[in-house]
């Protein structure tokens, strides 16, 4: 499913982009009218923001 | 909800900022942890309730007891406490099954994700460490959490193995959103 694939595509680059720190709040912006512009997008942003967050589990402790 | 946050936070923007946090913690949830929420409704809310106590802890706005009162009693999170044998054998198996995902990457791709997930480093240090563009982490994280989806996608049949259409928490997202926006198969898509 082509137009599925993409949304994919865009979910992923939204989440690394957001995954740091210094992204522009101009970014922010985009990434909600991105997301309000229709459900699948934060379905699919969701969806790879669950498996984003799993991977968590594999974290190593901090020293203390 | 958000009428409930509205009542409580001063900014609309935090409304729809605790909202989407409230949903990325419940998805965030392991298969265990979220099978044993019992309400789901109760849970939404006193996620939403923490997260908005942050925003304000962080915003200093207005007292915390402005905030409703949401018992203890209204959710069960089983093992949020104390883990049973059987839930550190689940997340025993979970972290196989992840580190199997992120195992089978390509290389660039599964260092990348591995300094940032497992050791933490940010994008701006793993950009130093290997000598490569910011813009190339970004590409290497995007492509990689793509793949380990498909990956878990593959392994159990599903990215979020415990929702599915019996699951009381897949109707959840529209019992709070009002209008009946999302397909049916929403959460699998």
């Amino acid at each position: 499913m082509a137009s599925g694939e993409r949304t994919e595509g865009c979910a992923a680059d939204w989440l690394a982009r957001l995954d740091r720190p210094d992204a522009p709040a101009a970014a922010r912006a985009e990434f909600e009218v991105w997301c309000r512009a229709d459900p699948l997008h934060l379905m699919a942003y969701l969806r790879l923001l669950g498996v984003w967050n799993r991977l968590d589990y594999l974290r190593r402790p901090t020293m203390p | 909800m958000r009428a409930f946050l509205a009542r409580s936070l001063p900014h609309r923007d935090d409304v729809s900022d605790v909202v989407q946090e409230s949903y990325a913690r419940l998805l965030a949830l392991s298969p265990e942890r979220r099978s044993a929420v019992r309400t789901w409704r109760a849970f939404l809310f006193a996620t939403a309730r923490n997260i908005a106590m942050d925003h304000l802890r962080r915003r200093e706005v207005v007292s915390l007891d402005a905030l409703p009162e949401i018992h203890a009693g209204d959710v069960v999170l089983r093992g949020s406490q104390e883990r049973r044998p059987e839930e550190i054998v689940n997340l025993t198996q979970e972290r196989r099954l992840l580190a199997g995902a992120i195992a089978s990457l390509p290389e660039k791709c599964r260092q990348v994700l591995i300094l940032r997930k497992i050791h933490g480093f940010s994008q701006k240090e793993i950009a130093l460490r290997m000598g490569i563009a910011e813009h190339t982490v970004e590409k290497h994280l995007s492509h990689g959490v793509r793949l380990c989806a498909a990956r878990l996608l593959q392994a159990t049949g599903t990215t979020q193995t415990e929702v599915n259409s019996s699951c009381p928490g897949a109707g959840a997202w529209r019992r709070v959103s009002g209008p009946r926006a999302a397909p049916q198969t929403g959460w699998l898509v």
